[in-house]
């Protein structure tokens, strides 16, 4: 797929190495929010144990559940536990739900891919193309407009807007569900994948699917909307720079359709810092999620999160905090990756 | 411009999926013998003897049976898995012959064998289910005299124990779970997500955040439920559930604000079932507090508050004042005993004979979270100044809250109970037994060993008459002392639809309808 310029062997050792690099990275970095996740979420003040203990619990029940939990124990004793248990494999049991954590994530998770991924997808497909006319109509209505859009996405509060969209589309004019992933009667497809939108396909339940859509609707126009601003403006200013530059002049000289200008040309070399961006972005995407979740009881990760942090559930709060950690590190990781695939020049060394 | 050509062809889609409703009536056309109920919070956990959530209790009760049930709407003990009990004169030996031919819905025979291992379970784990039993019946006090015959020996008397066997935290589960045990958790991990009792219903499927989907048990041994299916969906906004129910999209759901029953009373095709509860709304006085340590300024806090005004502001009407700390409908309540109205001039007079004519400073510890504590603060607040005591109202979150109440680290809070099981032992040893102090149930630090006698006595009685007259004495004390603000027992409201008939209230079993006895008209 990409282009090689130089000879294939030297080209897989600097992949190699820079992969190994950014491993290595990932893994300081990993650590790192190990690390600082475990003492936050434990010097907070509050008793696991309380919660789990119910209103009424005697001092002893109380102690003995402490016991169990560990939480007895000096915290770096705690942290060693948690590590190995984590070299293991081992997430830990979810102090709320007594299920693993591990468990719980998986079953969360599909929840939040399916509703971040595809508003990526919005924002990669509204984002770019409205970048590119507010660049090309520089200081004219379209580039107005574009403005507007991205900045108020920034700019109005996520929970605000989310109320705003449910109490007008749900609530006034009945169009679209207020929360959930499904409609009150229709039945999930068999789990798949986990993915609604995947999962009714395969089992050919088209009544699932639709419904599945029209609940993805608001809170993916929601996350996509608040997520947009960042790569609307990227792509404006790169572009700009590019379309000043002499090659730019060069092919319009030559007499080159506009669109291929526009198109072939100038975005093509624009991408490579927009690719940072929307690499970024989906951590602000997972941000965003947490109150998307909320709000439209989108049963996601960040929807266990929320109910995770209420009940002081470390090995849960722990759990999320790294899973998250760790898309975040992939997901820009890939992107460093694609850099050479958009533009050959870079290379891995 | 042409780059944007493919946009015109994608935006008259989207526009058409946003703007298609659904054919109407397709949301609401629920099958007859399926009932959706709208939770505002989801379930934690399945495992009955893990969880002390009413939430959780929701999902699990018809799950599963106990040895005795609540009969109807009272707090009168009937048979369930058990035909028949003796109670040895002592109180302290509970003999239950138990119904034949009862299976488990994994197909594990319900005999004693397997009651004893359910209560061997529960105890073994100490979770917080097993709290009620604490200090009275451990493992080696549970034998199996014949396969239908099981026989509880407890450590000290214990006259709300029959009343215990009704609770969630009861309920019998199959010895099947251990099939499913990892690293001897007993088999809590398989537990937390499935059901393994004998009950009415099982749990079908639970997506979690999402909903959860009891069926009906088509093995059951009693009468078999009209519903086929309960579907308890997630629902976290109180105002779009309030939605759902007028649109019929919902056929029952909790909870929603007074405001929101309200404005949905009278709207076609709901009804709002009111009756009165036993959950109380009451102030903690820390009694580690130099102030609060002093009977006159416990009294004379007592009588600045405007009890009425916070039932007026506060619940819009919807509670009654308590009287004492026993709730009304409770048996054991004393309607005669003393009840503090709002009196200034003699709170002024108490606090001035305590040493402290020009007042002092107290905090008041709440969750700012519940809206209700929040709102009887400020009113608290006012009704204090009043009288010169300066009250600084501290918010903290529910984890933190609790962790305070428990070290006594407050001078004030506000507080919920409910009754666990239907006796005012609930009221009464949780509420004053110095031994208590703390979350366990003292939340006022009281220690007075008069109390701590008397408490202890009326759970050791077996002679009802004789532990009517020790509650009377307790409820005397209680007030005169003024250990807490007993502010009041709230009405309990739930919304439906007017399709749903047969719901059966008990106030034992608040937030859990029976799910067994309903059906829905046409």
């Amino acid at each position: 797929m990409r282009r090689c310029r130089s000879s294939p062997p030297a080209r897989t050792t600097s992949m190699a190495h820079f992969l190994a690099r950014r491993l290595l990275l990932q893994f300081v970095v990993f650590a790192g929010v190990l690390v600082l996740t475990f003492l936050i979420s434990h010097v907070v003040p509050g008793d696991p144990a309380l919660l789990r203990a119910g209103p009424k619990a005697s001092a002893e029940t109380i102690a003995k559940i402490r016991h169990d939990m560990g939480l007895d124990r000096p915290l770096p004793t705690q942290l060693a536990v948690y590590v190995r248990e984590l070299l293991r494999g081992d997430l830990g049991t979810s102090i709320r739900t007594q299920r693993p954590v591990i468990t719980d994530i998986a079953e969360h998770f599909p929840a939040t891919f399916e509703l971040t991924t595809i508003s990526l997808l919005v924002v990669v497909a509204v984002g770019i193309p409205l970048g590119v006319l507010s660049a090309v109509r520089k200081d004219r209505l379209p580039d107005h407009l574009s403005r507007v859009v991205a900045i108020s996405g920034v700019s109005l509060p996520v929970f605000w807007l989310g109320l705003l969209l449910i109490y007008i589309f749900f609530v006034r004019l009945g169009w679209l569900p207020g929360t959930g992933r499904l409609d009150m009667g229709v039945d999930p497809p068999p789990p798949l994948t986990g993915l609604y939108l995947v999962d009714s396909i395969a089992a050919r339940d088209w009544e699932a699917l639709r419904s599945s859509v029209r609940h993805l609707l608001l809170p993916v126009f929601l996350l996509s909307y608040v997520s947009l601003a960042p790569v609307v403006r990227m792509v404006r200013s790169s572009m700009l720079e590019v379309l000043g530059q002499d090659y730019i002049r060069t092919a319009r000289a030559k007499g080159l359709a506009e669109r291929l200008v526009v198109y072939r040309h100038a975005l093509r070399n624009a991408l490579i810092p927009t690719l940072t961006v929307i690499g970024l972005s989906y951590g602000t995407l997972l941000q965003g999620a947490v109150v998307t979740e909320t709000i439209f009881a989108w049963p996601g990760m960040a929807y266990y999160a929320v109910g995770s942090m209420t009940y002081l559930d470390y090995p849960a709060v722990m759990g999320i905090t790294l899973v998250s950690a760790l898309i975040y590190t992939t997901v820009n990781l890939i992107v460093d990756l694609l850099y050479g695939g958009v533009d050959p020049r870079i290379r891995y060394d | 411009m042409r780059v944007f050509g493919w946009m015109r062809a994608v935006v008259p889609v989207v526009v058409v999926l946003l703007a298609a409703p659904l054919p109407a009536g397709s949301a609401q056309a629920t099958p007859q013998d399926v009932l959706i109920f709208g939770s505002t919070s989801d379930v934690e956990t399945m495992d009955p003897q893990v969880t002390v959530d009413n939430i959780a209790w929701r999902a699990i009760y018809y799950c599963y049976d106990r040895l005795v049930q609540l009969k109807g709407s009272t707090t009168e003990v009937a048979p369930q898995l058990a035909e028949s009990w003796t109670i040895s004169p002592d109180g302290k030996t509970f003999t239950f012959r138990l119904r034949r031919g009862v299976k488990f819905t994994d197909g594990t025979p319900l005999d004693a064998k397997a009651v004893q291992f359910s209560f061997t379970r529960l105890l073994k784990m100490g979770k917080g289910a097993a709290g009620l039993w604490d200090g009275i019946l451990d493992a080696s006090g549970i034998t199996v005299v014949n396969p239908t015959t099981i026989r509880f020996t407890l450590k000290t008397p214990f006259a709300p124990f029959l009343g215990s066997l009704a609770t969630d935290e009861a309920s019998i589960v199959s010895p099947g779970v251990m099939k499913h045990e990892t690293g001897g958790d007993l088999g809590q991990a398989w537990l937390a997500g499935n059901s393994a009792g004998s009950g009415p219903f099982r749990l079908k499927e639970w997506r979690r955040g999402e909903r959860l989907v009891l069926e009906r048990n088509p093995t059951y041994w009693g009468r078999k439920p009209a519903l086929r299916q309960v579907i308890i969906r997630n629902i976290p906004d109180p105002a779009v559930l309030r939605d759902l129910l007028e649109r019929g999209e919902v056929d029952m759901g909790e909870t929603l604000t007074d405001d929101q029953l309200d404005a949905l009373k009278g709207k076609p095709g709901i009804t709002v079932f009111e009756a009165p509860s036993f959950l109380v709304t009451y102030l903690y006085l820390n009694n580690k507090n130099p102030y609060l340590s002093k009977v006159k300024v416990r009294q004379a806090i007592s009588y600045a508050i405007d009890y009425a005004g916070i039932i007026r502001g506060v619940k819009k009407g919807r509670a009654v004042q308590m009287r004492g700390p026993i709730p009304q409908g409770m048996a054991g309540h004393d309607k005669t005993v003393f009840q503090y109205t709002r009196n200034v001039a003699r709170a002024r007079q108490l606090l001035a004979e305590a040493g402290y004519p020009q007042g002092f400073e107290l905090s008041l510890l709440i969750d700012p979270g519940i809206r209700e504590w929040a709102d009887i603060a400020t009113i608290v607040q006012a009704n204090l100044a009043e009288v010169g005591i300066k009250v600084k109202i501290e918010g903290f979150a529910r984890p933190t809250m609790r962790a305070k109440l428990d070290k006594a680290d407050f001078d004030m809070a506000t507080g919920f109970w409910t009754p666990d099981y239907p006796d005012a032992d609930m009221f009464t040893w949780f509420w004053f037994y110095s031994k208590n102090g703390g979350l366990a149930g003292n939340r006022s630090f009281y220690v007075n060993p008069q109390m701590d006698r008397l408490v202890v006595a009326q759970r050791q009685e077996t002679d009802p008459a004789k532990r009517l007259a020790l509650f009377r004495q307790i409820q005397k004390i209680a007030v005169e002392d003024a250990v807490y603000v007993y502010l009041h027992q709230a009405i309990y409201r739930i919304p439906m639809r007017e399709r749903v008939q047969g719901y059966v209230y008990n106030p034992m079993l608040l937030f859990m309808p029976n799910f067994n006895g309903i059906s829905k008209r046409p």
